[in-house]
Order: C-alpha cells, then structure tokens, then sequence
C-alpha cells in the first residue's frame, strides 16, 4: 500500500496545522498529516481543563486553555481537504526517496511518498535522568506534569515541580487547583528561568516556594515519594513531584534515518530557513529546537510552508 | 494440570479469582521462598518431575529484586575463581544458554567482551587473566594487540594497551528469564503466591516445615528452600541454619539513548583489581549501551536501598570514560540501582538440611547467578535429591518452551499484517519510542503470571522503557491494564500496594 502527496506532514499540534494551513491557502496540495495521538492539537489538547489556562498567546494578550486551543487548529483544517490520519505514527523515513512508512490502527504497515516532507514533530519534557542532577529513588508519584494531570493529581499532598520554565509555574497552578498542599518549584538555576511576568501570571493559583540552585536532588520513598532532598541538607516533604519543562525535541526519526543530531540538546544540525540540508525535508515548530508557545509554533508552520511552496516545484 | 497464581492483593486490586485469600493446596513437597532467577530457575527444573511445588515472594511480580537490576551479561566464567562451585556452574550454564534461550524465547545475543588493558600494570595482568580462563576450560580465549582492539572497538580508549577478546560472552533479557522459568513452571504445575511476605520457617509436625508470613498464613511442604536472597540471613535465623554473614552491594547504571549504540559493539571490561570487577560498558539486549556497577557495600537493613547517588553515578561515568571516552556526552535516559547479594563466607553456598531437616539454604547468590541459573537449578535439585531425600519420578506431560519471543524482539507485532487485521489494538502504538502497540500490553496483562503492576508490564513489553521515560505511555499503560483487569485507574499500582500512581 502505497500514497502519494505534495507534501507529508508529521504532526498534528500547532506547527503542522499551521504548515497544512498556510500550504492551502497557497494552493499546494495534495497535503497529508500524520498524527500519532488519536486527536488533532498535539500537547496544548493534553490540557482538557478550564481551571487553570495553559499555553496562553502572550504575544496577543489573551489567555486560553489548551484544549481551546487545540479545537480552533481543529476547526481550521476542518475548513481544508487536508488528508488527516489520527491514531497513526510514522515508524521510519527514508530521505532520499521521502518515503514515511505508517502504521496505523486499522490498516498496520503502509508507506506514504511526498515531493516535500514537514516535520512538526514537537518536543518532549526531558526525564529525570536526563537532567543529570536528580537522584534517589524510582517510586510512585514521581511523574511528568501531562502524566500527573491524567491521574488527577495527588489530592491533598504537597508537591514539588522540577524545572521553573513557565509550564512549572502553570502546573504549580494546575496541582494547586487540583487541591495539593503546598507547592515548591526548584531548578538548578540560581533565579526561575520563566520571565517574572509570566510568573507572576499563574499567581492567582499558586505562589510556590522556591529552591534555586539545586546542583542536586535525591528522591526519597521507595514505593510512593516521601520527599525531595537537595544538596545544602535541606528537604521537602512532598507526596507527588512533577517534572516539567526542559523541553527535547522529537528528533529520533530523523536521527535514524541519518541525519545528524547535537547528542546534548539532540537539535538537528544543518537546518537553515526550516530546511533541511538540501533536501525535501523541512522542519517546524519547537522540533527546532525552541521552546516556544503553541501559538508561535502555529506561526512557524506557517513560514515553513512558505519555504516548502518556493523551494519544492511541483512534480 | 497447571498450577494456579495467586497474589496478595487487598481487595478491589485485581480480579477477585486471582486474589490469595488463605486457601492453598498444601502440604507441597517442595516450597521455594524467593522468586527471583534462582526461585524461578528451581521451580522451571522441578516443574519436569512429578513434585508438588509451590513459589512464594514479598513482591507482586517475579524477579523483582535484584534480579531486576544487574547487567544482564551471560558470563563464559573465563574471570571465575577456578575449581570453585560458581565456576562450574557459570562455565556449564554459559553453554546451555544459547539453546536455552531459543527454547525459553529468551532475547539473547552473542556480543563477545574485550578485557581492556589501559596501562602496563594491567597490560601485564592480561597474561594472568589469560591463564585463569583457560584454567576454567574458556579456551576461545584470543589476546588482542592495542591494534586489534581499535580495529574492532574503534571508540575505546586511545590508552588501550592491549585486549582479551572472549568470544561466548553475551547478554540478555533478565526480565524475560525469570518470567520464562516462571511462565513454563505455572504450565507444568508448580503454585505460586506472590506479594507473600515469608517471615519464618517452623517444623509443623509430620515431617512437615511450613513457611510462616508477616500476615501469620501457614504454608506447609516437606522441603522448604530459602532462596530469599537478601532475605535470606533474617529467615536463616528462624531455622536455626548455621552462620553467615550477608550485605547488600549496591550498583548504579547508567542506560544512555539508543543514538549512542553505534559507539561500542561489544562488551568493554576493564581489568579487574583486587577489590573491584569494575565499570563497564555493555550493549543491552535491548539495544542501548548500558555503564556500571559501583560496588558499595551497605548494612543488611537496606535491602530496598535501590537509590541513586551524586558520588556513585559520578563514580560510573568516570571509570566508563576509561573504557570509551566518547560516550559520555550522549544523552543518558535512564539511572538505576540493584543490590547484590554480598556473602562474607564466599559465594554460592549451598546448605542442605541446614538448621531443620528438609530445609536447605542457598547464600550468597552473587551477579553471576544470572548466568549459572540453569545449572545451579540442576545442583540444587541433586542436593535435596542426595542430602535431603526428595524423590523425583520425570513428569511425561512436561512442556519445556514457550511459544513466543517479547514483541520487541524478533519481528515486530505491527508489521505482521495478519495480526493487525484480526485485532486492530496490534496497529495502535501506544509507547511511541520503544513502538509497542496496545496489543501487546493487553496480551502482556492477560499473560499467564497475570502481572498487574506497571513495572512488571513495563519489564515485559519495553514500553515506557525508552527514551522519553514514558511522557507519553505512562497514563496509557495505566488505563490499559485497568480495561483488562478491571480494576479502577486508582488501584493501579507502579510496583505492589502502597504506590498507586494516582494516589
């Protein structure tokens, strides 16, 4: 089984939406989105509550959950004939001839071939592991911020936030509203790394303390999290720990079909204007390696697919 | 007939019918305490002679000690203190494994190991280390010149003087083995009770010991093995079982991202000192190269000190920058910590009717126990056949394999096409990193040790494994393995009762 289109995008979220938006108000088509989650909106449509609103449009000056978010990208390609596949994930690339092979719910392996490839993979938070500077145990309730909103937080405890980029103050807010004690955000940093008025935002919710500085973590609790322990000998007696920010790029595809990847923040080298090297394959969104809001993500599909239309004559 | 599963789930945790509530068919001939490889390898080889035998663990999954967190490395036993009990089993066993593993559908792979030599003290030591695998019948043995060495290792360190290169070792998936054992004993008859936590052992009258838990059940059988591991002091002191002395040894690894797996090919030893075997940097069956152990020694009261330090993983780093310098600026995805059985008395002590007739210890099991599990099973069953006078008559109706490797190994579920078109959930990827699909989390629950903790579906599968740490499967797994057990979302637990992930 094999298809073909103009152009390939992978990932739904705000920067390939705004890549297949911007492709057919220039008239490209046909456009193909892949999209693993089973919902168009990638990470702000993780946010399905109105307490607390997440990836807000600083730059318009007004504040929205994710979900809303998520639905207006939603309505906008609704206006398209984007080919949208849900529930389906890209498994591996093969850039000389930009073929993606598929594997989706009802239909397992199939390849899709495209004159031009966008990646609007997106990024992740980074583990614990990976931070490099927090130790101690692996137990329950040690969870990144999406994971710890799906279980509804832990009621009533206090909380830690590992990372202080603005989505640890906003989940401070989120785990506050969900009803935890006191909240704690700490970083290596010596000052939060999220700008104050950002900050000062989410303090309607929550006005965490805050441990700065901290070379060095140590979870304690074997089964369930007791407490975090930093390296002065000061403590936190917490039951849940989130950890947010400190965002990696989804670049593995591409790692694996060869091109090459900075080992530390794993950037894909040799991207310039969104593309990549001289080939069909076009990057957009905080894959980039940014750590930008859903909606500038959105504005970056949209300059990729500028790029795409100019740079990739039509077959 | 198979045997039954049962574990010690308060109520509301699992399927009422899988739930231990007193009942159990005693009194077994044989009752092991501890599930790790050794209990699991025990149970596997008594599971072919007509016994009656019975598991039992403090833990809700199989292996959940330190057989869980090692590094996983088959040894040939070519570094075995010749003429030694654990050089006879290690050297035996490392033969058995390949057969083995296909049988039991095992992942396992022939890597080989280079010993590396970094300065002229150790360039020397290679001579000696030579001569000791020889002397334990390793002779595939080959000395490498620093030449050699960089041809095949071409990112080990520049300093390397010369090599050992032992062709049979490799590693493999410690989880699956003692799942395997498990899986192939269930079938053949053999009862386990985990999430049991055995206290005591008493005679109980009739040529009967029964094995006590915290919660007061008595389980009775003829012969009870402690093969407790680091429970096994506090449970030898309730028999009477003559003296030792055992610690905890912790270990801290280091799991870099798959990116890096191109560095290194084979297993990279360093020369060991008297102290220490040392860090190394190995390939995992699962395709990311892993660094460590440390070796601290700690109190018999941490036994579920499994926790990380600044100066152990530290400690890791620089003796893995020895071996390949280049490693240590990959992107490190996941640190752990296991504790090995550390015996004073020396290793691999096994002691039929120790303290009470019918009661045999096993002590001091170390990180090679992994590998010599299959032989060590056989030794211990000629011990309770020749010292303790269990009778054994072959089981005809024996099975001895399993059908399937782990999706993750071998052909991958979701580019069968005949498996996705019959169910969908095996096109459905749900850990997008390690790419393992619903299909294969839900066979997992519904596998026949009945796991029911994230950790255990985790360790069967490989999803939330990989590098993203489970930032996007970790709710998932949650929700599937509530759907197939039935349980609330709430009493999903991350490794037993007491870590519920929502909480």
């Amino acid at each position: 089984m094999s298809e073909h289109v103009r152009v390939a995008i992978v990932g739904a979220g705000p920067a390939g939406v705004g890549a297949a938006v911007k492709l057919c108000e220039m008239g490209v088509g046909p456009i193909a989105v892949i999209e693993r989650e089973k919902v168009i909106g990638g990470i702000p449509a993780r946010y399905t509550s109105d307490d607390v609103p997440t990836y807000v449009m600083w730059t318009r000056g007004r504040v929205i959950p994710g979900y809303r978010f998520a639905d207006r990208l939603r309505k906008e390609l609704e206006g398209t004939d984007v080919a949208v596949h849900l529930g389906s994930m890209v498994a591996s690339v093969d850039p000389e001839t930009r073929t993606l092979t598929v594997v989706s719910p009802g239909r397992g392996v199939w390849q899709l071939t495209a004159d031009a490839i966008v990646f609007a993979t997106g990024a992740r938070e980074s583990s614990r592991s990976e931070r490099g500077w927090i130790y101690g145990h692996r137990p329950a309730g040690v969870h990144f911020t999406t994971n710890m909103l799906d279980f509804g937080g832990s009621a009533s405890a206090d909380a830690a936030i590992i990372g202080s980029e603005v989505m640890g103050y906003a989940a401070a807010a989120k785990l506050r509203r969900a009803g935890a004690g006191r909240v704690t955000v700490t970083d290596d940093a010596a000052r939060p790394r999220s700008w104050l008025p950002k900050r000062l935002f989410f303090y309607r919710w929550a006005r965490p303390a805050w441990v700065g500085r901290a070379r060095c973590a140590t979870v304690r609790g074997s089964r369930r999290v007791e407490g975090l322990e930093f390296a002065d000998g000061s403590s936190a007696d917490v039951g849940q720990v989130a950890i947010t920010g400190v965002l990696v790029p989804n670049s593995e595809l591409l790692a694996e079909a060869g091109f090459e990847i900075e080992p530390g923040m794993r950037r894909v080298r040799d991207v310039t204007d969104y593309r990549l090297d001289a080939s069909g394959i076009f990057l957009a969104g905080n894959v980039l390696g940014l750590s930008c809001s859903g909606q500038w993500a959105y504005w970056t599909g949209k300059w990729a697919a500028a790029r795409v239309a100019k740079l990739t004559p039509a077959r | 007939m198979p045997g039954v599963i049962r574990y010690n789930w308060p109520e509301g945790y699992c399927e009422p019918e899988l739930r231990f509530t007193g009942q159990s068919a005693e009194p077994y001939d044989v009752i092991i305490v501890g599930a790790g490889v050794v209990g699991c390898a025990l149970a596997y080889r008594l599971s072919h002679y007509n016994v009656r035998v019975l598991v039992l663990d403090r833990k809700h999954d199989v292996s959940e000690a330190t057989s869980k967190a090692n590094s996983a490395i088959v040894h040939t036993g070519f570094d075995a203190p010749p003429g030694t009990l654990e050089s006879k089993l290690v050297t035996g066993a490392s033969r058995m494994w390949p057969k083995m593993a296909e049988r039991l559908k095992i992942p396992y792979m022939r890597t080989s190991a280079i010993l590396l030599a970094i300065d002229d003290e150790q360039d020397h030591l290679i001579a000696k280390i030579h001569h000791k695998a020889l002397e334990n019948g390793v002779d595939d043995v080959e000395v490498l010149t620093a030449e050699r060495v960089r041809e095949m290792e071409p990112n080990a360190a520049d300093t390397v003087r010369s090599g050992l290169l032992v062709p049979r070792e490799s590693v493999a998936d410690p989880f699956t083995t003692s799942v395997a054992y498990a899986e192939i004993a269930l079938a053949n008859g053999v009862d386990f009770v985990l999430g049991v936590d055995v206290v005591a052992v008493e005679q109980a009258g009739g040529g009967l010991n029964a094995a006590v838990t915290a919660d007061g059940h008595r389980f009775a059988g003829r012969f009870v093995v402690n093969a407790a591991g680091l429970g096994s002091w506090h449970l030898a002191q309730t028999y009477g079982g003559a003296e030792f002395t055992i610690n905890p040894r912790r270990g801290e690894f280091l799991i870099f991202d798959k990116l890096a797996s191109k560095l290194v090919s084979r297993i990279l030893l360093p020369v060991p000192t008297p102290t220490t075997k040392g860090i190394l940097v190995s390939p995992t069956i699962f395709g990311n190269l892993l660094m460590g152990p440390t070796a601290d020694d700690l109190p018999l009261e941490m036994v579920d000190a499994t926790d990380t330090t600044p100066a152990g993983l530290d400690h890791v780093r620089k003796g893995g920058a020895k071996l390949c310098p280049s490693l240590g600026k990959w992107p490190v995805i996941a640190t752990y910590a296991g504790l090995r059985c550390n015996c004073a008395e020396g290793s691999y002590i096994i002691r039929p009717n120790d303290g009470m007739q019918g009661v045999m210890s096993v002590i001091g099991i170390r990180s090679t126990g992994f590998t010599a599990s299959p032989t060590l099973a056989e030794h211990l069953i000629e011990r309770l056949v020749e010292d303790c006078g269990l009778k054994l008559e072959a089981n005809s109706d024996a099975v001895d394999s399993r059908e399937a490797y782990p999706g993750w190994w071998a052909e991958r579920p979701y580019e069968d096409a005949a498996k996705v078109a019959a169910d969908a959930a095996y096109g459905r990827m749900i850990c997008y990193c390690e790419k393992i699909t619903e299909g294969e989390i839900a066979a997992a629950v519904n596998s026949p040790l009945k796991p029911r903790t994230i950790d255990a579906i985790r360790r069967r599968t490989r999803a939330g494994m990989g590098r993203c740490q489970g930032f996007n499967c970790y709710a998932r797994l949650a929700e599937i393995i509530s759907r197939e057990s039935g349980a609330p979302v709430g009493r999903i637990t991350k490794c037993g009762p007491g870590s519920e992930v929502t909480a």
